[in-house]
């Protein structure tokens, strides 16, 4: 079984990425595989209260970050400089962890396979 | 041991926040500029590595990448034989 | 060793497939073998039927480059939900959405996430080019 580490530096609305990525690690954790995800920089904003994506008639990111347990990815993690930094008003309910850098160093080198994806 | 693919000088940013010391950086496409500041950003060049094209063609002369040494593809391909995971950092 | 590479940046408006084909190439000049090169994101561009290389960018025709690949036996696979949403179709999806023709090339095949999952998992190392 390989561990996943997805890495999610996007913004939920600036583009469709973010959603495609969380797509790749569903299907990951699909097929056995071992995922966590660490929201960085702009995708920390992922995790900001009261989204709406009906707004902009599509899906609201915070909701499908929130499904992300009943696919058993619950290793959900993020930078906790980048949220310092943007100040974002995040959901508690979505149960992602705040890490260090050496916290994120780690994620990274215990992975078998890292997805970035920014495209 | 990572290796870390850094494309751009944002990526390099991003990335040597979340590397560890003994991981390999490579810089290549405009990562390479990123070459002139390695030693302001903490990067020991024997960590570090050029994609040998992408520096030419962006005019890194050897003074200015002083220590880093440049790889071609078979290069890469030795770095990413005895590297896992490997790591793109674009933004 | 097995690898699997992702593509995920337009031609000709990245570098993403210069540095892929030319990693690919020296991957199998060294014995390696791809599992599957898969097309993501933007990437999906590169399966277009249509492409007329610029002719500021002499000696590089990268539809010629990855049908050379492909020849060679590489698996050149496309995200299916990142392609038709760009215009990227087969004939079984022209037909499935009534439109006026195919736009895949003959060197590409469209698949599901599963197929770059598979490929991931099967591989010793992933290698990743954004855009």
């Amino acid at each position: 079984m390989k561990r996943y580490l997805f890495i999610v530096s996007r913004s939920p609305y600036g583009s469709s990425v973010v959603l495609e990525q969380l797509e790749t690690a569903m299907v990951a954790a699909a097929f056995d595989g071992d995922v966590a995800i660490l929201l960085r920089d702009d995708g920390v904003w992922n995790l900001q209260q009261h989204q709406s994506g009906d707004a902009l008639e599509r899906q609201t990111l915070a909701k499908v970050l929130s499904g992300l347990p009943s696919y058993e990815i619950d290793r959900l993690y993020v930078c906790a400089s980048s949220l310092q930094m943007r100040n974002v008003a995040i959901d508690q309910h979505l149960g992602f962890e705040a890490v260090d850098y050496p916290a994120q160093q780690a994620l990274i080198r215990n992975s078998d396979v890292v997805i970035g994806g920014q495209p | 041991m990572s290796l870390h693919l850094v494309f751009s000088e944002q990526g390099l940013h991003s990335c040597l926040k979340r590397k560890h010391p003994d991981d390999i950086v490579l810089m290549l496409d405009d990562g390479v500029y990123a070459c002139l500041k390695w030693h302001q950003a903490r990067l020991p060049s024997d960590k570090a590595r050029l994609l040998s094209a992408d520096a030419k063609a962006r005019g890194i002369s050897d003074a200015q990448r002083g220590a880093i040494e440049t790889v071609d593809y078979d290069g890469l391909v030795a770095l990413t034989e005895v590297h896992s995971p490997i790591v793109s950092w674009k933004d | 060793m097995i690898y699997a590479l992702a593509v995920h940046g337009a031609p000709y408006s990245s570098n993403a497939a210069e540095h892929a084909i030319g990693f690919a190439e020296a991957l199998l000049a060294c014995g390696h073998q791809i599992e599957r090169v898969f097309f993501f994101h933007e990437g999906v561009y590169h399966s277009l039927n249509s492409h007329v290389p610029p002719q500021t960018r002499y000696n590089v025709n990268l539809a010629r480059r990855w049908q050379s690949l492909h020849s060679g036996g590489i698996e050149l696979a496309v995200c299916i939900a990142s392609g038709i949403k760009r215009g990227v179709v087969n004939e079984t999806e022209q037909e499935r959405y009534d439109l006026p023709s195919d736009t895949l090339s003959k060197t590409f095949e469209l698949v599901g996430l599963g197929q770059l999952i598979g490929a991931i998992a099967t591989a010793d190392r992933y290698v990743e080019f954004p855009a």
